[in-house]
């Protein structure tokens, strides 16, 4: 089997709440993904997605995907796509760095190799442990009683872990903190996403101020050195996410016990090949996840899914169903939120059937 | 719509093909023993793995332990289990029995090939997919005599082996000898290495490293106890010889152990110590993020062992040694159709489905132990 075609869209998503905020004032209203669909000589086609975070949050943003499609597309076809690691080291030798871009790639492959075998993506990572799973639910930026207010509606839908965007003043993020703490239930949990807005001395004002609370700190600090500084301030548990980039920088955190949880995201790591090793390596040496990415749509939710529905549950600590919070479906049967759980997809590959008219033109078409 | 598998069966035949007589360090023998793992999906396909069981003073699992393991232990608890979940299945086998590695071995072998057949690709398909068409083949000469162990080596060469590893004994004076001796015979083109399986003091390790210097080999590999970090740290740091840990390595936590002792440049996966190859992948996948190469070590595997062996190197990102196969000098007979063959040095992927071979029952037959 060979890559015989490569084609980029781009689709916009519109929050349904209107506005996604988090540190330092970065908002969004609108997301502009990316899909990616690999075609092949045997008529078989796999899809991806990566939706940054806007242009701020990662070194990643949404125009860039399709110019480095470009720069790789030339080396990816007519190679196999079954032989998905040889696909990815081929990718890192051609393009150095720019993981998001190689993201949707190395998903699509996945996405054929499942089609190709008949095997959901979970299965074919070694099995599915889960045939659904809790999600948490992200609390934009807000005051501390409009964001206790949201933590209400949503654990009315069904959410029982919160992933609270702080990363603002220390008062005020203690504030958030300990508002929304009073609209929770025991069972619920709680996280203080900081995402890399907190200066060291900040952030230990803040762990200070919690200090008796039950709440997890989650990326405090930009620099790995800033967040383990924390660490050493504090008897919160501590999630690290933006400075996971790989197995490397994981290797050096689990040696300096710098954390409890990690926050693993596909694009970020460079695709869900990269995203299993780390898994896989997390499972075997203790260390809890939370498992998704920057943001998306369908694709995004349902490859989330299969690497979520694969992972022992012991070891999840949380994960998010992105195509809840936009206004564009793009496949009939992708997964959908019921009671705060969604379902892993059962169907060959991601499980879903991506409708392509809703896709448009081709920004990108590689032969 | 997606078909719904269950394990139907699970069959153990321990068995033993005999070779030509093989010492290590540990101790001396002339047949590789193992017991083939036989499991049965709900729809007659038929997955078989092995576990290596002839060298319980490396592993402390016999025919007895590890037949006994899989039919009491593990066989009733994953009957009706879907064989494709893999990791599911191994949880439970995890969860019912502490370590024994090489009775997991040969279930998670067997699961793989069923998988394979299943899905109608290569197992190595389902470790990520391959980087390579043939595996470069290593062969190892056993303890004798220097002047034995010379014969033995140009033997090798003479079957078209390019890389060959010397066993190492409890009596280090006498390796010296033997590792001059076989550079003597095969000359300066073949890749030599040298092993005493942990069977040597720091002391006697730095005088060996010291006398064989000339001898030019390409690694030395676990001189000493594979617990003693601070002792590999201090021959690595002696800077005579790359050195590859053995012993010393069985899980993945055992890798990130040896980087932050800085006590080894180069890692020895047997499948048969990481139960199976859902275990060395992890063992790889940190190997290769701390930049230390892997080599796909030999447990004279007699069979389907043999098989998995290859389409995990297949597998591998890194491969910069060649792996080994000493199964293939010493082997008399094999249960596999077709029989792997070396050529050029090299032993060829296959691309059948799950391991990409075919059980021949008559010469199974014909080494089939007692049942335990």
């Amino acid at each position: 089997m060979k890559i015989n075609r490569i084609d980029v869209f781009q689709v916009t998503y519109k929050l349904l709440d209107e506005r996604y905020a988090w540190s330092k004032g970065h908002a969004v209203t609108s997301f502009l993904t990316n899909i990616v669909k690999v075609s092949t000589d045997e008529g078989i086609a796999g899809f991806g997605e990566v939706c940054p975070l806007g242009s701020a949050y990662m070194d990643a943003h949404a125009r860039g995907v399709p110019s480095g499609v470009e720069e790789l597309g030339a080396a990816l076809i007519g190679q196999d796509p079954l032989r998905i690691r040889a696909i990815n080291t081929l990718m890192d030798a051609v393009l150095g760095g720019h993981n998001y871009v190689k993201s949707p790639l190395d998903i699509a492959c996945w996405d054929i190799l499942g089609k190709v075998t008949g095997s959901s993506v979970a299965t074919l990572q070694g099995g599915r442990y889960v045939e659904e799973y809790p999600l948490y639910r992200a609390i934009s930026q807000q005051s501390p009683a409009d964001m206790a207010a949201d933590v209400s509606r949503y654990r009315g839908e069904g959410y029982r872990r919160f992933q609270l965007k702080v990363g603002g003043t220390p008062d005020d993020d203690i504030k958030r903190i300990k508002a929304v703490l009073k609209v929770l239930e025991p069972g619920d949990v709680l996280v203080a996403d900081a995402n890399t807005g907190w200066e060291q001395h900040s952030a230990i004002r803040v762990v200070n101020g919690v200090a008796e609370d039950d709440v997890y700190i989650e990326a405090p600090c930009p620099t790995y050195e800033e967040c383990l500084a924390v660490r050493e301030h504090t008897r919160l548990p501590m999630v690290l996410d933006e400075v996971i980039t790989g197995v490397m920088p994981f290797l050096r955190a689990l040696t300096d016990r710098a954390m409890d949880v990690i926050n693993i995201k596909i694009s970020r790591v460079g695709g869900l090949t990269k995203a299993i090793q780390l898994r896989n390596l997390c499972e075997s040496v203790g260390v809890v996840m939370t498992l998704e990415d920057s943001w998306g749509g369908d694709i995004t939710t349902a490859t989330i899914a299969q690497l979520v529905g694969s992972t022992r549950p012991e070891f999840l600590f949380t994960s998010t169903d992105f195509n809840s919070y936009i206004d564009v479906a793009l496949a009939d049967d992708a997964p959908r939120r019921k009671a705060g759980r969604l379902a892993v997809p059962t169907g060959p590959g991601l499980g879903i059937h991506v409708n392509e008219k809703a896709l448009g033109k081709p920004v990108v078409t590689l032969t | 719509m997606v078909t719904r598998h269950a394990i139907s069966h699970v069959e153990v035949i321990p068995y033993g093909i005999p070779i030509k007589n093989f010492a290590d360090a540990y101790t001396t023998f002339d047949r590789s023993n193992a017991v083939l793992v036989k499991i049965e999906s709900s729809d007659g396909t038929v997955g078989f793995g092995e576990a290596c069981a002839w060298e319980p003073e490396f592993y402390g699992e016999t025919l007895e332990s590890v037949s006994t393991s899989i039919a009491r232990y593990v066989a009733p608890r994953i009957i009706g289990m879907d064989p494709l979940n893999i990791a599911g299945v191994m949880a439970v086998v995890d969860a019912a029995l502490a370590r024994v590695t090489c009775a997991k071995e040969g279930i998670d072998l067997a699961l793989y090939d069923l998988a394979g057949k299943l899905m109608n690709v290569p197992v190595c398909t389902l470790l990520g997919g391959s980087f390579r068409d043939r595996i470069p083949a290593a062969s190892e000469i056993g303890i004798d005599v220097p002047e034995k162990m010379a014969e033995n080596a140009l033997r090798l060469v003479r079957m078209g082996f390019r890389v060959i590893k010397i066993k190492g004994s409890s009596d280090p004076i006498t390796d010296i000898e033997r590792v001059h001796a076989v550079r003597a015979a095969v000359g300066e083109s073949v890749g030599l290495r040298l092993d005493p399986n942990a069977h040597w003091t720091m002391h006697d390790t730095l005088t060996v490293l010291h006398a064989i210097e000339d001898c030019k080999l390409q690694y030395l590999e676990q001189p000493v106890p594979g617990l003693d970090l601070n002792g590999m740290r201090k021959v690595r740091n002696a800077g005579f010889l790359p050195l590859m840990a053995d012993e010393s390595v069985w899980t993945p936590q055992d890798v990130i152990e040896l980087a932050r002792h800085d006590a080894a440049d180069i890692v020895n996966i047997k499948i048969s110590k990481t139960c199976g190859l859902l275990g060395g992948k992890k063992v790889e996948t940190v190997a290769d993020a701390l930049g230390m190469p892997c080599v796909v070590g030999t447990e004279i595997e007699p069979g389907y062992s043999l098989m998995a062996k290859i389409h995990f190197a297949a597998s591998m990102k890194n491969l910069p040694f060649a792996c080994e196969f000493t199964e293939l000098s010493l082997l008399e007979e094999s249960i596999l159709k077709p029989r792997v063959e070396l050529r050029e040095g090299c032993v060829n992927v296959p691309d059948g489905p799950g391991f990409g071979c075919e059980l021949d029952e008559e010469v199974l037959s014909k080494y089939t132990l007692k049942p335990i």
